[in-house]
C-alpha cells in the first residue's frame, strides 16, 4: 500500500517527493470548473490539448516516482451550477476523466450532484433521483477512456443550526447500494473524515463496503467539523460533547481485513506558513508509513 | 531563546529524555514533576521523602541534562490546582510544592510553574476575592523555599468548565488583570508563565494578554487546541473556523508578532506531546523542533 496526499500542479508533485510520498491524488476537477483555469471553457477545449496540457505532468510524476493512482474530478458542483445544464455537466466529467486517464489514474472521485437542501432523510427519493441521473450520465465518458468514478460519502451544513449533518450519500450501505446501482463504471471513495461528522463509524462502513471501495480520503477532525486534519490530531474530548472520534487502528485493521489494495491517500496537508510546510508533510509521511505498517502487520496475520 | 519542550512524552527512562529530545533537535526542556511528586509518584508518599533523597535524584538527573547538553529552564510543578485530589489536603500540597521548588534547584532550572488552588465553583465572575485570596495564601506558603532555593515561583492562566453548559470557561488567574495583580501581591519571588493554550479556552486573546503581562512574563507553555478542549495539539493543528459557533483561535502569526514585542526573552516552551502512538512519536518531536526554529526566527527578527 502506497502513501498518498493530494497535488494539483508541478509544485504540488514536487512537494509529495520531498517529503517521501509515492502517490498522489491529483486534483483535475480545479481544470475543469474554475475560470481561472486554461481548460475552462470545455466546448472549445480539444482532446489534444487536455492530452497536450496534463502529458507533462505525467512525466513529471513518473520522474519523481510519483505514481497518480486517484483524481478528484468534479467536486463541489452541481448540475444546476452550469448554464448548459446537465450536457455540460458531462462534459465537464468528460474532460476530468480524460486527465485522469493521461496521468495514469484508474479512478476519478466525484462528488455527487445533488440539490443541497436535503440533509438527513428531507427530500431523499429526489436527491437520489437528481444523483443518479448525473452519475448515469457520464457512464458513456467513462466507458471512453476506461475510468472508475468513484461516489464518495458527503456531508452537509444545517442551515439552521449550523451543524453538520448527513445527507441522503452518507451512510455506508446507501454508497453500496447507489455503486451497485450505477454498475460497473463506478466504485466508493470512502471519505474518512465525512464519517465522523456525519457520525458514520468509519470501521463498520468499510466492512459494509468491501471491494466497492476503491479509494480514500483520509484525514482526521474533531467529530464536529470537517478539519482535514492529520490523523491523530484530536487527542481529547471536547467536554461539552461526545463527537466520533476514529479509531485509526480499527480503521487500518478493517482495510487489510476486506482486501483493501488501494493506496492510503490523504486528504489534508501541512497546515501553517510556508517555511515549515515541507517539515509538516514529512511528518504526515511518517503518520502514513506509521498506518501502512499496522495494515501490512493485519494483512500478515 | 531555545527551543523547549516538556519532556514526559519522550517514551524512554526519565535519564534517557533529555539525550533523545536533544536528537529531536530541542536545546531546553520543562521537567514536569508530577511524576515524582504527585501521590502515585516515585516520591508520592511525600512524608517519607527526605532532603537528601531529593538531591541525590534530581542532581543526577541535571548530570543527564548537562552531558545531552541540555537546559533545563523551567519545572512543571505537580499541583493541578484541586484540593480534593490530596487526602491531606492543603498541608500535604504544600508539602510537595515545597519538594518540587527543591527539585527545581537540584535540576538547576531558574523557574518552577505552580499552579493556583482552583475553588470550587470559581469561575466567570464567581468567587473572585475569595479564590484570589486563598490562592495567595497558598503561594504566600512556598515563598520562604523559592528564596532558599533562589527559584522564581509562576503562576499560571487556567481554565475550568462550566457545570452546566459543560464550556471551558474563565476561573483565577485567567485573566491578566489578575495575573499581574497577584504577581504584585506576591513580590519578587513570583513571575508569570502564560499558557497560550489555555488563552483560547477563556476565550482570552493571547495576543491582548501578552501585551498586558510582558513585564512579568518570563516563560510559557505553548500548544493549540480548537477552543473548546485542552487538547495541547502542534500549533497550526488545523483547527480551521468552525461553522456557527466562534470558540476563539489562536492567530499564531500575531501571537508571535505580540511576543516579539514584548521583548520575552524566555523559550519558546512547548507543552505539548506529539499525537497518535509511540511508533510516531520521534515523528512529531522533529516536526514540533522545525516550528520551534521556525517561531524563534519570527520573534527574533
Amino acid at each position: 500500500m502506497k502513501i498518498s496526499a493530494t497535488g494539483a500542479n508541478t509544485n504540488g508533485l514536487q512537494f509529495l517527493a520531498r517529503a517521501g510520498f509515492e502517490a498522489c491524488d491529483f486534483n483535475v476537477g480545479w481544470y475543469f470548473t474554475s475560470k481561472a483555469s486554461p481548460l475552462y471553457d470545455i466546448y472549445n477545449v480539444t482532446d489534444q490539448q487536455i492530452v497536450e496540457y496534463f502529458t507533462p505532468l505525467r512525466q513529471l510524476a513518473d520522474e519523481l516516482g510519483i505514481e497518480i493512482f486517484q483524481t478528484h474530478g468534479l467536486g463541489c458542483v452541481v448540475v444546476g451550477d452550469f448554464e448548459g445544464g446537465l450536457k455540460e455537466y458531462v462534459a465537464r466529467a468528460r474532460g476530468a476523466y480524460l486527465a485522469s486517464k493521461v496521468l495514469g489514474a484508474k479512478y476519478c472521485v466525484q462528488h455527487p450532484s445533488f440539490d443541497c437542501t436535503c440533509p438527513y432523510d428531507i427530500n431523499r427519493k429526489r436527491s437520489v433521483a437528481h444523483m443518479l441521473e448525473a452519475y448515469s450520465a457520464c457512464n458513456e465518458a467513462l466507458e471512453e477512456f476506461g475510468i472508475i468514478c468513484c461516489i464518495e460519502n458527503m456531508h452537509h451544513t444545517n442551515l439552521t443550526y449550523r451543524h453538520r449533518a448527513a445527507t441522503s450519500l452518507s451512510r455506508a450501505k446507501d454508497m453500496a447500494e447507489r455503486a451497485d446501482t450505477l454498475g460497473k463504471n463506478f466504485g466508493v471513495c470512502l471519505d474518512v473524515g465525512h464519517c465522523t461528522v456525519t457520525e458514520d463509524d468509519p470501521v463498520e462502513a468499510v466492512y459494509i463496503l468491501g471491494d466497492r471501495l476503491k479509494v480514500l480520503h483520509t484525514h482526521d477532525n474533531d467529530g464536529m467539523w470537517d478539519l482535514h486534519q492529520f490523523p491523530y490530531v484530536r487527542q481529547g474530548k471536547p467536554p461539552s460533547r461526545s463527537p466520533m472520534k476514529i479509531d485509526w487502528e480499527l480503521f487500518m485493521k478493517a482495510l487489510a481485513d476486506i482486501g483493501y489494495n488501494g493506496t492510503l491517500s490523504f486528504e489534508t496537508g501541512a497546515p501553517g506558513p510556508e517555511p515549515i510546510r515541507d517539515a509538516g508533510q514529512k511528518y504526515l509521511a511518517a503518520i502514513g508509513r506509521y498506518l501502512v505498517s499496522r495494515y501490512e502487520f493485519y494483512k500478515g496475520k | 531563546m531555545k527551543i523547549s519542550v516538556n519532556t514526559n512524552g519522550a517514551p524512554v527512562a526519565d535519564k534517557e529524555r533529555f539525550k533523545y529530545l536533544k536528537e529531536c533537535g530541542f536545546d531546553a526542556c520543562d521537567v514536569k514533576l508530577s511524576e515524582y511528586f504527585g501521590v502515585d509518584g516515585v516520591f508520592g508518599d511525600i512524608d517519607a521523602v527526605t532532603d537528601a533523597q531529593i538531591k541525590e535524584y534530581f542532581t543526577e538527573l541535571k548530570k543527564c541534562a548537562k552531558e545531552a547538553k541540555m537546559e533545563i529552564g523551567q519545572t512543571h510543578s505537580q499541583f493541578s490546582g484541586k484540593l480534593d485530589d490530596y487526602e491531606g489536603g492543603m498541608a500535604d500540597v504544600i508539602k510537595r510544592e515545597i519538594a518540587c521548588i527543591k527539585a527545581t534547584k537540584y535540576l538547576g532550572a531558574k523557574y518552577c510553574v505552580i499552579s493556583p488552588v482552583v475553588m470550587e465553583g470559581r469561575r466567570y465572575d464567581l468567587l473572585v476575592s475569595e479564590n484570589f485570596n486563598a490562592a495567595a495564601k497558598f503561594y504566600k506558603e512556598l515563598i520562604p523555599t523559592l528564596e532558599e532555593c533562589k527559584v522564581i515561583g509562576c503562576i499560571e492562566n487556567m481554565w475550568t468548565t462550566d457545570p452546566v453548559s459543560r464550556y471551558t470557561c474563565a476561573t483565577i488567574l485567567s485573566r491578566a488583570k489578575e495575573l499581574n495583580k497577584m504577581v504584585k501581591k506576591l513580590g519578587e519571588n513570583y513571575k508569570i508563565c502564560l499558557d497560550i493554550g489555555h488563552c483560547a479556552l477563556t476565550a482570552d486573546n493571547p495576543v491582548d494578554v501578552i501585551k498586558a503581562v510582558k513585564d512579568n512574563l518570563v516563560c510559557m507553555h505553548i500548544h493549540d487546541n480548537n477552543g473548546w478542549a485542552d487538547l495541547h495539539a502542534i500549533p497550526y493543528g488545523g483547527f480551521g473556523k468552525p461553522v456557527g459557533l466562534k470558540p476563539v483561535r489562536i492567530d499564531w502569526p500575531t501571537t508571535l508578532e505580540a511576543i516579539k514585542e514584548s521583548g520575552y526573552k524566555g523559550n519558546i516552551n512547548f507543552d505539548i506531546v506529539p499525537p497518535g502512538p509511540v511508533d510516531i512519536r520521534k515523528d512529531g518531536y522533529l516536526y514540533l523542533a522545525d516550528i520551534g526554529r521556525y517561531f524563534v526566527s519570527v520573534i527574533k527578527g
